[in-house]
């Protein structure tokens, strides 16, 4: 279905109105993103501005108050306790000092007041080597040392100098020196206003996070490596930040304010805007697919109703109608397809009444043909006239459904057809009664004179049917000539109690059949003469055969042989009963003779000699142990050998009679030659006495010529 | 058909994002274990919540130890709090620090503490930048109590006269020998002799009102458990009694002058901790932190005394009461 109609149009519509949108969209999307991205680093550049500022400020402002305090108060003049009380007013006005210490033009804390702790003169310490005295002493410029973290609070400490000038040498004449507490940068940027997921913290050139919103990220002493420019970092919490950062310089001392929000956040609109196109693009796929679902109803619904129309109408169910709700052309287009299936449907209709007919008449061809192939089988395997006759009117009436089937057959003087055999009581009642036409008779006769068939499918209006009593209900009617060698034999005639039964295929089928029981008949008539003949022939060399050995057997009367004592005798005595009883009967006789001197009687056996069904000898077995009988076996070899002997016994007597006869012949040869050897007469007739006289061996001969 | 499959798409879709929305929070539940009803830390604390936004009732319970059985049944106190599921426990003073940490040994509720001078020493923490276990807070003096030496010196310089200073004290208590040791400090660096007395229970504190010595020309005690409120109220008033200037942390309660961070301020950064804890920080990470020391003047009892303070002293006072 990747290719479907449906499928397609949707992929257009998506393609028309989604992708482009979507297109919109990313575009739209980055633009947005890279505007806001610029903007997050542009506020969080500002946002850094302010802090640096405020930062420069706030050290300036440190710086400032110690330099007032010198300058202004002119600390160094005071005595020990105006300076301490000085230092103590400025450690309350400004709680980012921790501690301030005088020290004098030698390095040495004059006074040192911290705010934490008290600070006697026993803690007083020599600083003229630290680089809060040295640098101040060597510059005249403030010092600003490196940050440290206080070990007793963790917090980040930054030593501040200044130095105090003689008025009147201008000479340093002291330092005044404030550890100062970075804690109070905190409060500066816990000020700053900032958004969620913003943050704003201070790194120091050791990247050590040494002022942040949450003082903890201080006292655990992080650290964040500044990276070389703005951009989007991996932040101070290892997330993903949009990040600026400005680098200020105060006393020579590096300070990175950086200012960073988290992506989620400083991106917020960006991914609004994309989450916002993305929701978009989904509604506008969602309205692009009602749409192309709204239009697959109105244009590709109609086409796939007829699709599957088609489709099952294809699949054979004809019956099937597109609904037709439209007037537009899919709608004509339907009405044209409905148009189309009915007369699709009446073709096939009628095409299946006309395969159904034909179907029906080739199944009745078949019925036919093979009903003829019976018959004709049938008909092929009777070699007996009538039985075959009697059996093809039977089984074609039977096959082809028939009232009545009849054979006629011409006489010997080829003028009448006589009826030999019919089917039914009416049939038989023809045949036993004789019935025959002339040859110039009914249709019979027609088709005979003219060997073809002749139908009349309303018997009655047949202009030559003959109507026959016994066939009264016949209403259509056909005759079929027999043919057989080129000759007409006779006729075969059906008929039908319906009227228009025979059509021209069942004429055509029954006239094959006709012509193969025409040829069984003749085929039977001419078996029937060639067995007549054999018999005749059979009958007559039986009697030849039957005088030859009625004579030899005269001739030479008692002959036989015996087996006995493993010697050959000649046979001497009468036949017993068993012998004589199977000559009479020809048939082999099993009996008992009595024996030996105990008279226990031996089991015999009489098998007749036959020659052509004639008796000429008996051969009589005996067994040797009284109790002893013939198998079966035993007789069947015994037969088997006695028929074999009879055959040898005619193979021989034939040969005594040919020996016979050649000599016959060679003597009347010789005689005729000799005969012949002479013109004279007298001669002829002196050697033909004498010749047939010696040759013969008569007694006398007498030759004479008279008229 | 394929409408009804659409329609019940985009509902389906509709759900699914409405499910991913944010879940409402909880409301976070935070115990209250102060044995002593030192009330200021706690309002101190729930105002800078309400300052991060935490909206009682909303955001944030507070469920208060009940603390009637005294300290004895400190630890089942605690106990019993644990068994409300509190998120965070906001104990106030050492003893219930400890007792709070004990108990949530082992589980992961955090515990959170004030008015807590020497956290190492007490064992609640190892180190200040490294709190290790799950306690973290805001101690209420400076490493070492150096700051006590400091209050001194502010006497001093309210009332420079001083020479002798009696200061009961608890030996007992670990921490108010720390706090005594910078006094000592102080008191050698400034030419101060100081009047000890060990005081071990509060009925003992409760005889000093009227045993303060007589050559005492100033009188000083720490925060801690035997001084209660009762006891600093009527040392105050002795001392007034006796027009002696009087160094404590109860300013409010009579005494002349302190140098200590004040409870609600302590309270107020404990919460912007305690919000770093709810939102997921463990309190491990979270350095314990000091606080700002404030320098307050009482000037009706100065006045009832008859000491003048000097303007300038005055102009560095973080706080007057007049």
């Amino acid at each position: 279905m990747r290719n479907s109609l449906r499928t397609r149009l949707i992929v257009f519509f998506i393609l028309v109105t989604v992708f482009p949108l979507l297109l919109v969209g990313i575009v739209l999307g980055l633009r947005t993103f890279r505007v806001q991205q610029q903007q997050a680093l542009n506020l969080q550049a500002q946002i850094v501005q302010r802090v640096s500022t405020a930062v420069e400020a706030f050290f300036w402002e440190l710086e400032s108050q110690l330099r007032f305090v010198v300058e202004v108060r002119g600390l160094q003049d005071l005595s020990l306790d105006q300076q301490r009380g000085v230092l103590s007013e400025l450690l309350t006005y400004q709680d980012a000092f921790n501690e301030l210490a005088l020290l004098d033009e030698a390095g040495r804390e004059q006074a040192r007041l911290s705010r934490v702790q008290t600070i006697g003169e026993i803690d007083l310490r020599d600083r003229s080597q630290a680089d809060e005295f040295l640098i101040p002493q060597e510059t005249g410029e403030s010092y600003f040392s490196p940050v440290r973290f206080d070990p007793a609070s963790a917090e980040p400490l930054l030593t501040l100098a200044v130095p105090i000038f003689d008025p009147r040498s201008g000479e340093i004449s002291g330092v005044l020196v404030a550890d100062a507490r970075l804690k109070r940068v905190w409060d500066l940027i816990a000020d700053v206003r900032v958004g969620e997921g913003q943050s704003v913290y201070i790194v120091d050139e050791q990247n050590r996070v040494i002022a942040h919103r949450n003082p903890s990220v201080v006292l655990r002493e992080t650290t964040f490596a500044i990276p070389g420019q703005d951009g989007i970092y991996p932040g101070l919490s290892g997330t993903d930040v949009v990040l600026a950062h400005d680098q200020i310089e105060v006393g020579g001392q590096g300070f990175y304010i950086v200012a960073e929000q988290a992506l989620s956040q400083a991106l917020g609109l960006a991914i609004t805007t994309l989450i916002l196109l993305a929701g978009l693009t989904v509604v506008a796929m969602a309205a692009a697919g009602g749409v192309a679902v709204l239009l697959v109803r109105q244009i590709v619904q109609p086409v796939e109703n007829l699709a599957a129309t088609a489709q099952s109408i294809s699949d054979g169910e004809l019956s099937r109608r597109v609904e037709v709700t439209q007037q537009d052309e899919i709608g004509r287009l339907a009405r044209a397809f409905n148009t189309m299936t009915t007369r699709l449907r009446d073709l096939i209709d009628t095409l299946e009444a006309r395969v159904t007919a034909r179907t029906v008449d080739l199944e009745r061809r078949s019925t036919q043909l093979e009903a003829a192939a019976k018959v004709g089988r049938a008909a092929a395997s009777i070699l007996d006239v009538n039985e075959l006759m009697d059996t093809v009117v039977d089984m074609i009436r039977d096959q082809f459904d028939l009232y009545y089937v009849g054979l006629f057959l011409l006489d010997e003087t080829g003028e009448w057809m006589v009826a030999r055999a019919g089917s039914g009581a009416g049939g038989q009642a023809i045949t036993e009664r004789g019935f025959r036409l002339r040859v110039s008779e009914g249709m019979i006769g027609w088709c005979v004179r003219h060997a073809e068939a002749r139908i009349a499918e309303v018997a009655e209006e047949d202009e030559v049917r003959v109507t026959i009593e016994e066939l009264s209900d016949t209403r259509s009617e056909a005759a079929l000539p027999l043919r057989s060698r080129g000759e007409v034999i006779g006729a075969l005639s059906v008929a039908s109690d319906q009227p228009e039964t025979f059509d021209e295929a069942l004429i055509t089928v029954l006239q094959t059949m006709a012509d193969q029981v025409a040829v069984a008949i003749d085929n039977a008539r001419l078996f029937a003469e060639s067995q007549a003949a054999l018999e005749a022939e059979q009958r007559a060399y039986g009697e030849l055969s039957r005088q030859a050995w009625h004579e030899l057997l005269r001739a030479r009367s008692g002959w036989g042989y015996r087996y006995a004592q493993q010697a050959i005798v000649a046979a001497e005595g009468d036949w017993d009963v068993d012998m004589r009883k199977a000559a009479q009967t020809g048939q082999t006789i099993q009996g008992a003779s009595p024996t030996g001197d105990n008279g226990e009687a031996v089991s015999t056996l009489a098998i007749p000699i036959q020659q052509r069904g004639q008796v000429v000898g008996v051969l009589s077995f005996r067994k040797d142990e009284p109790g002893e009988t013939w198998s079966s076996e035993e007789i069947t070899v015994l037969e088997d050998l006695v028929e074999q002997l009879g055959v040898a016994l005619e193979s021989a007597r034939l040969y005594e009679d040919t020996q016979r006869r050649a000599a016959r012949e060679r003597v009347t040869g010789e005689i005729a030659a000799r005969m012949r050897e002479t013109l004279d007469m007298e001669a002829v007739l002196e050697t033909a006495a004498g010749e047939i006289g010696k040759a013969l061996d008569l007694a006398a001969l007498d030759v004479r010529l008279d008229l | 058909m394929k409408c009804y499959r659409l329609l019940g798409f985009l509902v389906l879709l509709v759900g699914i994002l409405a499910a991913c929305g944010p879940a409402e929070p909880e409301a976070a539940i935070v115990g209250v274990v102060n044995p002593f009803g030192i009330e200021m830390p706690i309002e101190g604390f729930k105002a800078g919540l309400a300052d991060l936004d935490y909206v009682e009732g909303e955001d944030v319970n507070y469920v208060n130890a009940d603390m009637s059985g005294g300290m004895a049944a400190l630890e089942s106190a605690v106990e019993d709090l644990m068994q409300k599921d509190v998120d965070l426990i906001l104990c106030v003073t050492t003893p219930a620090c400890q007792t709070a940490q004990k108990v949530t040994d082992g589980t992961d509720v955090a515990v959170l503490f004030v008015a807590v001078t020497d956290p190492v020493t007490a064992g609640l923490v190892e180190d200040f930048s490294d709190p290790g276990g799950n306690v973290t807070g805001i101690v209420s003096a400076a490493k070492g109590a150096v700051n006590e030496g400091r209050a001194l010196e502010w006497l001093l310089q309210v009332a420079p006269d001083i020479e002798q200073v009696f200061v009961p004290y608890n030996p007992d208590d670990p921490v108010t020998l720390t706090k005594l040791g910078a006094v000592q400090d102080a008191a050698a660096k400034l030419g101060v002799e100081l009047i000890l007395q060990e005081v071990q229970s509060s009925d003992a504190a409760a005889t000093i009102p009227s045993s303060i010595p007589e050559n005492a020309d100033a009188l000083l005690t720490f925060s801690e458990r035997v001084f209660n409120v009762s006891i600093v109220q009527e040392l105050a008033a002795a001392a007034i009694e006796r027009d002696l200037p009087y160094l404590a942390p109860g300013v409010e309660y009579g005494a002349l002058l302190s140098y200590a961070p004040t409870l609600s301020a302590i309270g107020r950064q404990a919460a912007r901790l305690a919000d770093q804890i709810l939102r997921g920080s463990s309190p491990a990470d979270l350095p314990v932190e000091t606080p700002e020391f404030f320098l307050t003047i009482n000037l009706k009892t100065a006045e009832a005394i008859g000491l003048d303070i000097p303007d300038e002293v005055l102009r560095q006072a973080d706080d007057i009461i007049r």
